[in-house]
């Protein structure tokens, strides 16, 4: 009801002008004016009981009776009273019309049906599933709460007279946020009017049942218009300028608060300003911005998105190839823009709260329902409803070869109702390589099939996506990392692999643990690693509990967090003596005997300028004082070193201190490697280390780069240092194209200085291989993992200088190894493993943790030994 | 009657139209102000107007004798309901005394007379 709609329009005019005349007498006699003219305009309104309009002698017959010496305004004697007709009139349409408006007027709708509509939102998700997010955020949820419970209060609350000026700024504010919302939800509303229109013309049958539903959907989306119109209708009938205004101006400032960092993040993807989104922007509208367009969801937005029209196309069912490209540009500068605001992949992150599934989803964490990125390249978004539930990491050192083996064995699980296929990208020790994979199928453990990349990959993508079978795919994509892909987990079901893994130790002694460092399953806070390490070596393993020894073997395990060993790179420390240098074994694939000895070599002329090109992103803040010290001490010995970081969002050559620059987001190191090499290239034997994190995505063309390493007459040698771990797009690409291998990896802050040092002088032991007869072997004998060893070195090196990848492919292949050239593929059966040319592997031929003899069978073994030493001497 | 009577009346009535509001308020804990205006205008003799009794409320509850409070309804405006402050029954109470002991001066007067 608006205030004076029950008026008729002269004695609403008559009304106003004693208001204007006399309030300052009122005000003058003790009185509150604004009070005195609302009780009036009650009285009135009760006296017709709103049925009937009232008229202008009504209204004067009520004011004469203030005797307060007021006068009756002079009104002009020839205004003709029009005689209003009683709303009552009318026939059985107008009746109508009139029943339904009385019904939708009715306070029910501005008071409770926002509270139940927003309580049902939040709890269930169930609009923002179905189109765009109302409330995506916290902010938004606090706000609309307060908003629709602040209406229910004020529509049945009973308060003070003195407190309504107050609630006339509250119900100005609370009308500008629900008339926000109200303008959000209007072309939903819009939309569903024209989905029933357009189904009257198409099959009016149907809509026509369907009529209820549209208009319970229509109600639905119209409760931040009622309680915008029920806020309204209140605040028009305090006459109280002054709180009306300021509680407006609230109501915008509130707004802004809230919804101003989604339009800021907005601004900044379409304008490139990463700083923007940083200091005003919304992270969490960003994240949203990077699933707008998703395959699934292709109209999903928040109020936002909406208001701004990403989800009108779709809505209104307009979307035109033009539009989708559009939309997917969006999706890849958010993607983009996501990595340089926070430093982080997207993918890395869990997807927006309306991606969820659901009741039921799975324990660890969300994720989307449809996998676009099923058998692709890419890890891709994380999925909803599949985890990973089990982990444990069999290892063995040999001190002799300085090799050791890891067998990691992983089992997910999938909670949903529709097949899955994890991936993850894992990270290898430093120089380490897949040497076996293993599938559970039916329980029985099935060995893979080493082949070429494509011939593996054809096998898996035609068994895994077109058949939904069960093979598991491992494949290189760069130095140390490889892809894994298994596929089906099936509904309610478990899925077990386990990849095998040779590594040597570094200079240090050191091997690391291979880690996860992409996946797009769950994983729970709670799930631990079971970790068993053994050898013939002193080892140590921080957060092991159980350690023993016996005789030469040692041993040691427990359980670690699997978030803490993916999150930093943990390794097993080793005391290794000098003193053997010597090793052979035989190679079972070939018959030939290989002995390898153990040389310490250095880079030649390593006394150049060493240009350091830092990634500034977030990640470095905490290696700053690390690298500074690491810095001054390559200067002490000699070198000059020259640095260029990526940070700020520019490139800084020769900063005068790392500590002064502010690390924030996900930085070029692209550009930066440029200016890097561009340094470098002016002076001949320098060269160029790279200290980088994750990089996520590649902020520009990689060509320019990869020209400087293909070209020059004074080539730059070119060392990468990993810091963090994380997925590195760059390093994969270098590592694909121009064979650049990983330099070292320090294992934390105190570390970096030593490892850095040691990368620069190129310090590092390596095998001289030759092949030997059983009467000439020298040294100690080893395991086999010896020969794999080699082979990888030779795979590595052979695929730079030769381009012909099919000798090397299948070189690698025989030796059960993954490369750059070859991968591996479980697939479930033997006819599978024929159709596609592939042979699986002998379980006796794979790789395995060796077993440690008991203390009781070393005595027996060394004590017959003796007797048959004894009885030849006799004979 | 003579114009000096009718105003001899009026000021009378409005005397003692503060008085009979508190009265009325006072007679139940609460009271709803239609309701009471009603009674206020359609008590015989005190010849109130809506217009009159309106600011006087107003200023009553400015003065702390009466306060108010808004309740919703289903239909129309929100409802005012009026009830006596401390003060509000005070002064009630005194203004009884000293009307009670006027009239009955002004009896005792008459009676005299007569």
């Amino acid at each position: 009801m608006k205030k004076t709609d029950w008026l008729t329009s002269d004695a609403r005019e008559f009304l106003d002008l004693w208001w204007r005349e006399n309030r300052q007498v009122l005000e003058n006699q003790g009185m509150d004016p604004d009070e005195v003219r609302a009780d009036l305009e009650s009285h009135l309104w009760m006296e017709r009981r709103g049925e009937y309009l009232v008229n202008l002698e009504e209204v004067e017959e009520a004011l004469e009776g203030i005797d307060l010496g007021i006068s009756i305004p002079n009104i002009d004697p020839g205004l003709e009273i029009v005689s209003q007709p009683s709303l009552e009139k009318g026939g059985w349409f107008a009746k109508f019309v009139r029943g339904v408006g009385k019904c939708l007027t009715n306070r029910f709708w501005a008071g409770v049906w926002p509270v139940m509509v927003v309580a049902v939102e939040l709890l269930t998700g169930v609009f923002g599933s179905m189109m765009f997010d109302p409330v995506s955020r916290l902010s938004q949820a606090i706000l609309v709460s307060l908003v629709s419970i602040f209406g229910l209060v004020h529509f049945f609350g009973k308060y003070r007279q003195s407190k309504a000026k107050f609630l006339t700024g509250m119900r100005a504010a609370g009308s500008v946020v629900a008339g926000y919302w109200g303008v959000v939800v209007l072309p939903v509303i819009v939309g569903l009017g024209y989905f029933f229109f357009q189904g009257l013309i198409w099959s009016s049958g149907f809509f026509l049942l369907a009529l209820p539903f549209v208009f319970i959907c229509c109600l639905i989306a119209a409760a931040p218009i009622f309680l915008c119109l029920g806020f309204l209708k209140k605040i028009c009938s305090s006459s109280d300028r002054t709180w009306k205004i300021g509680g407006l101006l609230t109501g915008v400032v509130i707004l802004a608060v809230v919804e101003g960092p989604a339009y800021f993040t907005r601004y900044g993807v379409a304008h490139e300003k990463p700083n923007l989104i940083r200091s005003l922007g919304s992270e969490e509208v960003l994240l949203t911005m990077c699933y707008e367009g998703n395959l699934v969801r292709r109209g999903y937005t928040d109020t936002s998105g909406f208001l701004l029209g990403v989800g009108w196309f779709h809505l209104f069912d307009f979307e035109s190839g033009l539009r989708r490209e559009a939309q997917l540009d969006l999706n890849e500068k958010s993607r983009e823009m996501f990595y340089r605001v926070t430093g982080r992949s997207f993918e890395s992150e869990v997807p927006p709260d309306s991606y969820l599934s659901g009741v039921g989803r799975g324990m660890a964490g969300a994720g989307v329902e449809f996998d676009d990125g099923l058998g692709g390249d890419r890890v891709a978004l994380k999925l909803a409803d599949l985890d990973l539930v089990g982990s444990r990491l069999d290892g063995h050192i040999d001190g002799a070869s300085r090799l050791g083996y890891w067998e990691w064995t992983m089992e997910f699980d999938n909670f949903g109702d529709s097949n899955k296929e994890a991936r993850m990208q894992i990270l290898l020790p430093n120089g380490g390589v897949v040497s076996r994979l293993t599938l559970w199928v039916n329980d029985q453990p099935q060995e893979a099939a080493f082949a070429s990349t494509a011939k593996v990959e054809r096998a898996y993508r035609s068994i895994a996506v077109k058949e939904s079978r069960d093979p598991v795919l491992v494949r290189w994509v760069g130095d140390d990392r490889v892809l894994v892909q298994c596929f089906p987990v099936l509904p309610e079901k478990n899925m077990k692999i386990r990849i095998g893994v040779t590594a040597p130790l570094d200079a240090k002694g050191r091997l690391f643990l291979p880690r996860i460092i992409e996946q797009n399953f769950g994983i729970r806070e709670e799930l631990n690693t079971n970790v068993w390490v053994q050898g013939d070596v002193s080892m140590s393993l921080e957060g092991l509990q159980g350690e023993s020894a016996s005789g030469k073997w040692r041993e040691a395990h427990g359980e670690l967090s699997l978030k803490d060993l993916m999150a930093r790179h943990t390794h097993v420390r080793c005391e290794i003596e000098d003193s053997v240098d010597q090793v052979w074994a035989r190679d079972s694939f070939s018959g030939e005997i290989w002995s390898a000895e153990r040389v310490n070599v250095s880079d030649p002329s390593a006394d150049g300028v060493v240009v350091l090109v830092i990634d500034g992103s977030e990640f470095f803040e905490r290696w700053v004082k690390g690298a500074e010290d690491a810095i001054g001490e390559l200067r002490r010995r000699g070198y000059e070193v020259r640095v260029v970081v990526a940070a700020e969002d520019r490139i800084i050559e020769g900063p005068s201190s790392l500590s002064e620059i502010s690390y924030v987001g996900g930085q070029d190191s692209l550009s930066a490697l440029e200016s890097g090499f561009r340094l470098a290239s002016s002076t001949r034997g320098s060269q160029v280390v790279w200290l980088h994190g994750e990089s996520p995505v590649v902020l520009g063309s990689m060509e320019p780069l990869f020209q400087y390493l293909e070209r020059g007459l004074q080539p730059v040698r070119f060392k990468l240092m990993d810091l963090e771990g994380g997925s590195n797009r760059i390093l994969e690409s270098l590592s694909k194209r121009v064979g650049v291998v990983a330099s070292g990896r320090p294992a934390g802050v105190e570390d970096l200085q030593s490892e850095l040092l040691r990368v620069v002088e190129g310090n590092r032991w390596e095998y001289k291989w030759k092949v030997t007869e059983d009467s000439q072997v020298e040294g100690v004998e080893v395991w086999d993992q010896l020969v794999r060893w080699r082979v990888w070195q030779q795979v590595r090196a052979g695929i730079i200088k030769d381009r012909n990848h099919e000798h090397w492919s299948k070189l690698a292949a025989k030796y059960q190894l993954v490369t750059p050239v070859s991968g591996a593929v479980v697939l479930e059966t033997e006819e599978q493993f024929e159709r596609f040319g592939l042979d699986q592997i002998d379980p006796s031929a794979a790789p395995s943790i060796p077993s440690i003899p008991e203390p009781s069978t070393g005595i027996l073994l060394i004590f017959s030994s003796l007797l048959i030493w004894r009885r030849r001497r006799l004979l | 009657m003579s114009d000096g009577f009718d105003n001899w009346t009026v000021q009378l009535r409005k005397g003692v139209l503060e008085f009979c509001v508190l009265m009325a308020i006072g007679l139940e804990e609460e009271c709803y102000g239609y309701e009471l205006v009603k009674k206020l205008v359609g008590a015989e003799g005190l010849d109130a107007s809506e217009g009159s009794i309106y600011p006087l409320l107003s200023r009553m509850r400015k003065q702390g004798l009466i306060k108010s409070r808004l309740e919703e309804s289903d239909s129309g405006p929100a409802r005012k309901y009026y009830r006596l402050t401390a003060a509000g029954k005070a002064r009630s109470v005194a203004m009884k005394y000293y009307y009670d002991e006027l009239s009955g001066a002004v009896r005792e007067l008459s009676e005299t007379k007569s």
